[in-house]
């Protein structure tokens, strides 16, 4: 039975940190590089610490066990030209529908859910180890991407407050983001009512803005986009266009392109907050990450996703999940060795994409972007979820 | 973006879509003419339609254009040019008669319901228009959801109509648009004035339609069905593997499974050697690869993602739980479970078909009870002595059609749909 994982987020803050600062064996090695460092030193780094991440996770999971068995991967393909290319994956439906929490020796560790596909919602925990590493890349990737500030700001979340997140991965990683920089002030915008129901506070949300524009200090905004539309548009209506102080930014993670259809065929989202506000498209910067691979890709200044260098992406032809190559829109496969508790190494998700080399932003590394989502039955997001409270 | 509206005999098109102000009007005047105009006769309707047939025969442009509806359906070239000859043989006068008389029998003092709106699925390009034609030939005022903004395939067979009907017929009596699903300003416009809904879709479609009907208004409800396949161990042991095989093999493949009488489960006897089970399957198998050089399946990266997810899924139960065995082609999946108490496991389609055992009929009838609601088709492979008893068995759990493999998929134009005959629905019987 795993026993609740008791911290506070500021302790596991100062965990990341200390490993920050010492990062030693063959997986806490790889944050010794820059963020979105990708060279040759890099691969060679990573595909040490995928070789003792797997190992480890084919001996705990009998399910992963077998499934390379199936594919006739063994530890010896690590060794070859397309290594990365020949680990197995597993789909992301599969987390959602059988539970490996029993797998793992018991432990302290904490449980995250992902927003749920027609009621169906993955269950992954993350042991103590796994969380603080995926804490500290967090904690680098924000800092390296110079997001982490030091002066104090107002902080607005278009998210769930904790008591009312049930373990949604986006919370928990919005109020981490938030606390890289000195906290002025804070107002969660989805929240229990009087009633105990959940309830979207558009108008407390709207006003609260008002009072952090007309007191001047920088303002971040967190959680999903679609929700912060529909500040901005009220606030509008209200005040007129948002007038952000300076050093303001929009943190969020995704939660938009499932509403694009509200705004019309051709609603853009820099174009919308263009004209209601003040926010340059630099000063959104989006995030993308999934409670089963919970390393958060983040967008730079020029709105484009950088692979951290605890992650590596693989881009799959649907039909025949062959390796695609740059600019070639496919299934995301995505590889991390920084969990234990799950198998998690190589998760094969059911979003579109393609990757490309370089970013015009001068950051080293390749891009990843999203083209939309695959299968039929389209995945419903945190976002599309908390929808329903609106 | 073009909206084309089908009124009175004439096609428009609009740079907006129908407005409910419009839908208003246009039904208040329909109302103001319903008492004015005659009830056109069965006979009058079906030789209307019956011109349908004759200029999908000899139009070469009527057909390219149905072609070019298939366009993004997902349906194998097979499928588009076999469902062409069957809208053609369904507008046949002598097919409409014969639907007719076996829904009434004989002849008797039959009255149209009124206004019917017929609402398709929106994963189907027919969209509604069976049960257009029942509305027809009925003598209904028919309003049709088109399935696009453009018409699509009914918009298509209702403009070919209003070219045959130079007698003006049947012109006035349909009504066709599109609007956006779930526009409640449309739609609780439109539930004003009906005598009948025709439903086509799923299940939010349904429970969205029934809300707030009016009093008169009757629902008639077809939604997502759930084809299933029963061997027994005396069927089996009779029957000549290879052409059970091609049979099934073509049920399975045919529409990829789309159809609301496509096989998605197949129950076989739990007396069946497993050994002659893994024969049969093997056979299976080889049919299925050869079904997909007849009929290539048409699938795209959505489709592929579907199947993906299902197959990996069914590998993980194989592994954790080792409830199932799974067989792969190329284009087939097949899951052998090993246990089965209740319930039907849902296919993600494209020629994906999972195989439970039973252990007699009474077995399966109450293992499918709860599910009953999606269950329409039965095909079989059994003895002569089994069938009487399936049928009583399967009929209790709203099996509506019971047939050999290999004619799931094909329904005579004259059979009834989900165990009714709409023109039933559609219209009153007056006794004397």
């Amino acid at each position: 039975m795993w026993q609740a994982f008791d911290f506070s987020l500021e302790s596991l803050l100062t965990r990341a940190s200390e490993l920050l600062q010492a990062p030693e064996g063959p997986i806490n090695s790889l944050f010794a590089y820059f963020s979105f460092e990708h060279g040759s030193s890099w691969e060679n780094s990573f595909r040490g610490a995928m070789k003792h991440s797997l190992e480890n996770q084919i001996e705990i999971f009998p399910y992963f066990r077998d499934l390379a068995r199936r594919k006739r991967f063994g530890i010896q393909n690590l060794d070859a030209d397309n290594w990365a290319e020949s680990i197995p994956w597993i789909i992301t439906p599969v987390l959602k529908e059988f539970d490996f929490t029993g797998s793992v020796p018991d432990g302290k560790g904490v449980f995250i859910y992902s927003s749920g596909t027609s009621g169906k919602r993955s269950k992954v925990v993350l042991d103590e180890l796994s969380l603080i590493r995926t804490v500290a890349a967090l904690v680098k990737v924000y800092t390296d991407m110079g997001l982490a500030d030091t002066e104090a700001c107002h902080c607005l979340f278009m998210g769930y407050a904790p008591s009312a997140a049930h373990g949604a991965a986006s919370a928990g990683t919005d109020q981490l983001v938030s606390l890289l920089t000195p906290q002025r002030s804070k107002f969660f915008a989805l929240d229990f009512d009087a009633n105990g129901q959940i309830k979207f506070f558009k108008d407390e949300a709207v006003n609260y803005l008002h009072d952090c524009v007309s007191e001047g200090s920088p303002i971040r905004v967190f959680g999903f986009l679609h929700f912060f539309c529909k500040v901005l548009s009220e606030y509008n209506k209200k005040f007129g266009k948002v007038k952000f102080p300076e050093k303001s930014l929009v943190l969020s993670g995704g939660g938009w392109k499932e509403f694009a259809s509200d705004y019309g065929p051709s609603f853009n989202i820099y174009d919308f907050f263009r004209d209601h506000s003040s926010l340059a498209a630099s000063q959104l910067r989006d995030s993308y990450s999934l409670a089963e691979h919970p390393i958060l890709f983040v967008q730079c200044e020029n709105n484009r996703f950088h692979i951290p260098s605890f992650s590596e992406v693989i881009i799959r032809e649907p039909r025949t999940l062959k390796p695609l190559d740059f600019q070639q829109i496919g299934l995301i496969q995505l590889l991390t060795p920084l969990i234990s508790s799950y198998p998690s190494c190589s998760i094969l998700t059911t979003d579109f994409g393609y990757i490309e080399r370089t970013c015009a932003c001068g950051r080293p590394g390749p891009i990843l972007s999203l083209a939309g989502r695959a299968g039929k039955n389209k995945l419903a997001n945190c976002a599309i979820v908390a929808d329903s409270y609106i | 973006m073009s909206y084309k509206i089908f009124k009175t005999g004439h096609t428009y098109l609009q740079s907006e879509p129908y407005s409910a102000v419009e839908l208003k009007k246009e039904l208040e005047n329909v109302k103001a003419r319903y008492f004015l105009e005659e009830v056109v006769a069965p006979d009058q309707a079906i030789e209307v339609l019956g011109r349908i047939a004759a200029l999908m025969e000899s139009s070469s442009f009527l057909a390219t254009q149905m072609v070019s509806c298939f366009d993004n359906a997902g349906l194998s070239k097979f499928d588009q040019s076999y469902l062409i000859r069957t809208l053609r043989a369904y507008l046949l006068p002598s097919n409409l008669r014969a639907r007719w008389k076996r829904a009434f029998g004989v002849d008797g003092n039959i009255s149209p319901a009124g206004f019917v709106a017929h609402i398709g699925a929106s994963n189907t390009i027919l969209g509604g228009l069976d049960g257009l034609i029942d509305g027809i030939i009925s003598g209904n005022f028919n309003i049709l959801k088109l399935p696009k903004p453009d018409g699509g395939l009914p918009g298509l067979l209702v403009e070919a109509l209003f070219s045959v009907d130079t007698t003006n017929v049947l012109k006035g009596n349909i009504f066709a648009f599109w609007w956006k699903g779930g526009d409640k300003s449309i739609e609780l416009t439109l539930k004003q004035y009906l005598d009948r809904v025709v439903i086509w879709g799923g299940q939010e479609a349904v429970l969205s339609w029934k809300r707030d009907l009016a009093m008169q208004t009757q629902a008639i409800i077809h939604g997502p069905k759930y084809g299933v396949g029963v061997i027994t161990k005396d069927g089996l042991d009779s029957a000549k593997l290879p052409e059970l095989a091609e049979s099934l093999a073509w049920d399975i493949s045919r529409w990829d499974q789309r159809a609301c009488n496509s096989i998605q489960g197949l129950f076989v006897e739990s007396k069946v050697p497993g050994d002659q089970l893994n024969q049969f399957l093997k056979i299976l198998g080889n049919q299925l690869d050869a079904m997909a050089n007849t009929m290539p399946p048409i699938r795209d990266n959505d489709d592929c993602v579907e199947i993906l997810k299902a197959r990996e899924v069914a590998t993980a139960e194989e592994i954790i739980n080792g409830s199932l065995v799974q067989f792969r082609g190329e284009s087939w999946t097949i899951n052998l479970w090993r246990r089965w108490s209740s319930g039907l496991i849902p296919s993600c389609l494209n020629r994906y078909l999972h195989i439970m055992p039973f252990v007699d009929l009474r077995h399966l009838a109450r293992g499918l009870y709860e599910d009953r609601i999606w269950l329409q088709t039965l095909g079989y492979c059994a003895s002569p002595d089994e069938l009487s008893s399936m049928r009583a068995c399967m009929g209790k759990i709203g099996i509506s059609r019971i047939c050999p493999f290999g004619r799931m998929s094909t329904p005579t134009g004259s059979d009834p749909h989900d165990g009714n005959y709409d023109l039933r629905l559609l219209t009153c019987v007056m006794s004397d």
